[in-house]
């Protein structure tokens, strides 16, 4: 992966350098046609000894058939070309834009009759449109120039409708429109502003298109007419002698196909504005989390049942992941260590933009937006190493291999997990084929009994649905079954349940409890909902910033928190009985930037009981009571614990940093 | 909007400058003898009128009689259009195919050198004028190699083997530009796609990369690339005359170019409606073909989007 991060760094810079190629080049063609008049080329001048001559010092470029100086009718042919495909793209940018523009605010009339407009245009063959200029008017410049803008205006005008709907729905637009705003005015201040990137972005490659287009036309005899000089038409004109002198139309070709790559090569960049990696969820946002303030109400909690030591099906030491992403590299996940034993299920909670599901991807060594990632430390699945120092997480088959088959993943909405073109029945058997070498029938076969097995009615009816013709809990099953399809030893259910209404979300629950009991399923539950966790999680960690903070049995870590932020994110989880007592609690202070390592706790920014010592020190897991170890283990990752007696106050002795 | 297409290459005709009648019977010919063959051709009546009578005509499947030839308009772009649909398919499979695999290619190695040289070349192959990279083939293959000597149609059903032939380098050189525009635009969609919550999974359920690419990736991209297929149909059709010219195939580009120029507007007229039935139905086709790849698009909130 480190190489994958080498090459998009190289690609950037090297999409800089074309760039910067391409404005070169555009620079020294404007100059030379600006300039052309001055310079010591004369185009016209004939020298009939010299006909037909190659590239030689007096002449670089070589000669015509009337010894004419081929680089100064280039040269002067630029002016003919830029002309032509600068005013042209310029009248069509501007009709076409203004059209689509209007037929995307004005109203629904107008905007049908454009479009109708715009769709004959587009059956329409061109070369009528050419030739039948040229016979009205003769063929020059003023024709040329007509018809290829005439051309291009219906294209523009498809696209500035396209990017003017687009703008039109957001939300500041929307505010001016019931503001009040004349639509002239919306057009000019609103729109506009918004639509002109892609538009000139296009207006650039059409332009480049147009100078092909006038080649092809002076090729027909339709192009500037005999007496004018353009690219196009001297390479159409070098055509017929290529044979003996192909110079004649290399050296206008090379012009113009450098130039037209030079300004698509712009208009793309332009029109594409800053596609990067997206890495939204990844920066710091203020959290709000409401709900009762003081203490939560405590509900029916399950008791972390004992756990007789069976080998840990998974096991993760100091598992670390470094995400490489348009915002520099970011320590998403720090030195997790858990396990999750047979049969059990653990809970990981934490607020988005935790770590939490690149934690759970980087299990299996791949990171979640498809981005590069340092991944290090070690997972082992039922005491296999996975990878570690020794076998690196990137080059590891055996990781390769784990994916599906050993450790199977639910992601958050099942709508955007599941292949939209693709029938669920046939994701299903993917699975059962790729992992388990079942033939096509075969697979089908199982994947109805794993449907059934989901609890999914009608199954061999729902495996031939496409999964936006299914409901959210029949989707999320389909899920559940393609994760099983492979007979994985682990299940991380990342966020599985948080898009499904309660019901559900405690069906799909129970049916993950019958898994783990009967066959040993271990499972890894991510949530944001603490409460969910501490309902059915046998063990919960608690993840802040990448780290985990807090990890213990379920029932000690929901009534009794150790962490302070463990104890602030149940205080803000909803809860029935709060309902009267529901105020906002929120958490002072933004998230953590993971692009800075804090050298302490990440919590400390936002922490009550933080004393200067948080601030430099970094707290390691221990054990909550030192005096008189955990059975099942209550570690927490404080100097100040809430569990430890001598509280300081709370406020005014904070040291300002 | 077969009708307004129609109506608009009416409006374009009837303005131009120069009389049908005069290139028939030649600048000498008596005011009297033009005027009795312009009634006779129906040209002495309101464009309206004449208009309609050719739609009616028109929807009947008489499209006239060519000024020029005396032959049936319906007739000749019989013989026309075959040629000219078969070098567009031809075209459009080679630059499909052609994009899908340098698409995946590209997608699978992003970043790397290959990729580059791809998207390198997919902007020169739309750079390069069309007719100079037919005249440079016929240059290499047809003059220095030999390869291919005849030049002109051979229909399919005479010779089945021959026409192949010889479509083969104006195949080569339609395509060319539309492989570079299609390997772009696909590219664009399958890394979008790839980029998608599904793809995740999938990598997470442990398929390989190849597998993703070709199963998970390619179908939804496919169906955006299509619409841009659609669109080149009536330019393609009406605008490959520098192709055929070139390659000397008697396809509907050069009727029209010819009608145009000898003022037999009859022929213009049908082989503009003829470019634009194509267009329509190629665009149906291409709907239809959408709707196969990508189910969701029968909603109307969906295509709403796209």
């Amino acid at each position: 992966m480190t190489t994958a991060t080498a090459h998009e760094g190289r690609r950037r810079s090297c999409g800089g350098a074309a760039s910067t190629l391409a404005w070169l080049w555009l620079a020294v063609i404007v100059l030379g046609a600006l300039s052309a008049s001055w310079l010591p080329l004369d185009p016209r001048r004939q020298d009939l000894g010299q006909s037909r001559a190659g590239p030689s010092w007096s002449h670089p470029f070589g000669t015509t058939r009337l010894g004419e100086d081929l680089l100064a009718r280039v040269v002067h042919g630029s002016r003919v070309s830029l002309v032509v495909a600068v005013v042209a793209t310029t009248v069509a940018l501007a009709l076409g834009g203004l059209l689509g523009m209007a037929a995307a605010t004005v109203g629904r009339w107008l905007d049908s009759v454009v479009m109708v407009a715009v769709d004959a245009a587009a059956a329409f063959p061109p070369l009528v449109l050419a030739m039948t200029m040229v016979l009205f008017r003769g063929p020059g410049l003023f024709t040329i120039t007509v018809t290829l803008a005439a051309l291009a205006t219906p294209a523009f005008a498809r696209v500035a409708r396209t990017a003017t709907q687009e703008v039109i729905h957001r939300d500041f637009v929307l505010a001016a429109r019931a503001g009040g705003s004349r639509t002239w005015r919306l057009m000019t201040r609103e729109v506009l502003p918004n639509i002109r990137g892609p538009l000139v972005g296009y207006g650039l490659i059409v332009a480049g298109v147009m100078m092909l287009v006038e080649g092809a036309l002076s090729f027909l005899g339709l192009g500037v007419g005999t007496d004018k000089t353009s690219w196009g038409q001297l390479v159409a004109a070098g055509q017929g002698e290529v044979g003996r002198a192909p110079h004649l139309s290399l050296f206008p070709a090379l012009a113009l196909s450098f130039t037209v790559a030079a300004l698509s090569h712009l208009g793309d960049q332009r029109s594409r504005g800053g596609a990067g990696v997206n890495a939204g969820s990844l920066t710091p946002r203020r959290i709000r989390l409401r709900g009762a303030t003081a203490h939560p109400a405590f509900g029916p909690l399950a008791q972390g049942g004992p756990v007789n030591s069976p080998p840990p099906r998974l096991e993760v030491r100091e598992l670390s992941t470094v995400l490489h992403t348009a915002n520099g590299r970011l320590a998403v996940v720090r030195q997790a260590s858990f396990t999750v034993g047979a049969g059990e299920l653990l809970g990981l909670a934490g607020e988005s933009g935790s770590g939490k599901s690149t934690l759970a991807a980087s299990l299996v060594a791949l990171a979640p937006f498809a981005v590069a990632a340092e991944i290090s430390g070690s997972v082992l699945l039922d005491g296999e190493i996975l990878f570690d120092e020794a076998h690196p997480a990137r080059s590891s088959d055996r990781v390769r291999a784990a994916r599906g088959r050993g450790i199977a993943h639910i992601l958050q909405d099942p709508l955007t997990s599941l292949d939209p073109v693709m029938r669920v029945g046939q994701q299903i058997a993917e699975m059962a084929r790729v992992h388990g070498g079942a033939n096509r029938r075969q697979a089908a076969a199982q994947a109805v009994e794993l449907l059934e097995r989901v609890d999914v009615a009608d199954a061999a009816q729902r495996a031939r649905r496409f999964p936006h013709e299914l409901s959210g809990g029949q989707r999320q099953r389909v899920a559940l079954a393609m994760a099983l399809a492979a007979g994985p030893s682990v299940l991380v259910a990342d966020e599985a349940t948080s898009a499904l209404d309660v019901i559900t979300q405690s069906l799909l629950l129970d049916r993950l409890d019958e898994l783990r009991h009967r066959q040993g399923l271990a499972v890894l539950l991510i949530s944001h909902d603490l409460r969910l966790l501490a309902g059915r999680a046998d063990r919960i960690a608690v993840l802040y910033a990448g780290r985990i903070v807090e990890i213990g049995p379920a029932g000690a870590l929901y009534h009794q928190p150790a962490m302070p932020y463990t104890a602030a994110l149940i205080a803000a989880s909803p809860t029935m009985s709060a309902a009267g007592a529901s105020r906002l609690a929120t958490i002072d202070g933004q998230a953590p930037d993971p692009s800075h390592v804090a050298a302490g706790c990440s919590f400390a920014p936002r922490c009550s009981r933080a004393q200067p010592r948080c601030d430099t020190e970094l707290p390691r897991l221990r054990p909550v009571s030192p005096a008189s170890p955990d059975p099942a283990n209550h570690e927490v990752a404080c100097f100040f614990p809430l569990t430890w007696p001598p509280s300081p106050p709370a406020d005014g002795t904070r040291p300002t940093r | 909007m077969l009708t307004l297409v129609s109506v608009a290459t009416f409006a374009l005709l009837v303005v131009l400058p120069g009389d049908p009648v005069v290139t028939i019977l030649g600048p000498q010919a008596t005011p009297a003898a033009q005027a009795e063959l312009r009634h006779e051709l129906g040209l002495d009546r309101p464009v309206a009128t004449r208009y309609l009578r050719w739609a009616g005509d028109a929807m009947r499947g008489d499209l006239g009689v060519s000024y020029q030839t005396n032959q049936p308009v319906a007739d000749s772009l019989r013989q026309r259009l075959p040629v000219s649909l078969e070098l567009l398919a031809c075209a459009q499979i080679l630059a499909l195919a052609g994009a899908v695999v340098l698409a995946v290619v590209s997608a699978l190695r992003v970043g790397t050198i290959t990729d580059r040289l791809i998207a390198a070349g997919s902007f020169a192959g739309l750079a390069v004028p069309n007719f100079a990279v037919g005249v440079a083939l016929i240059a290499v293959f047809v003059v220095r190699l030999d390869w291919f000597d005849t030049f002109g149609y051979v229909p399919w059903r005479v010779d089945l083997l021959a026409n192949l032939r010889g479509m083969v380098l104006p195949s080569i050189t339609l395509a060319l530009p539309l492989l570079a525009l299609y390997t772009r635009v696909l590219r664009g969609d399958l890394l979008r796609a790839l980029s998608q919550d599904h793809v995740h999974q999938a990598r997470l359920n442990g398929l390989s990369p190849s597998r993703i690419v070709v199963r998970h990736g390619l179908r939804q991209s496919l169906a955006t690339l299509l619409t841009v297929v659609g669109l080149n149909v009536s330019s393609l059709l009406g605008g490959a005359v520098v192709i055929e010219s070139l390659f000397a195939l008697p396809g509907i580009g050069r009727l029209l170019f010819s009608s145009i120029s000898e003022r037999d507007y009859l022929v213009t007229q049908g082989a503009v409606l003829v470019i634009a039935a194509c267009y329509v139905v190629a665009n149906v086709l291409v709907e239809l073909a959408q709707r196969i790849l990508d189910p969701r698009l029968g909603t109307s909130a969906e295509r709403a989007q796209r």
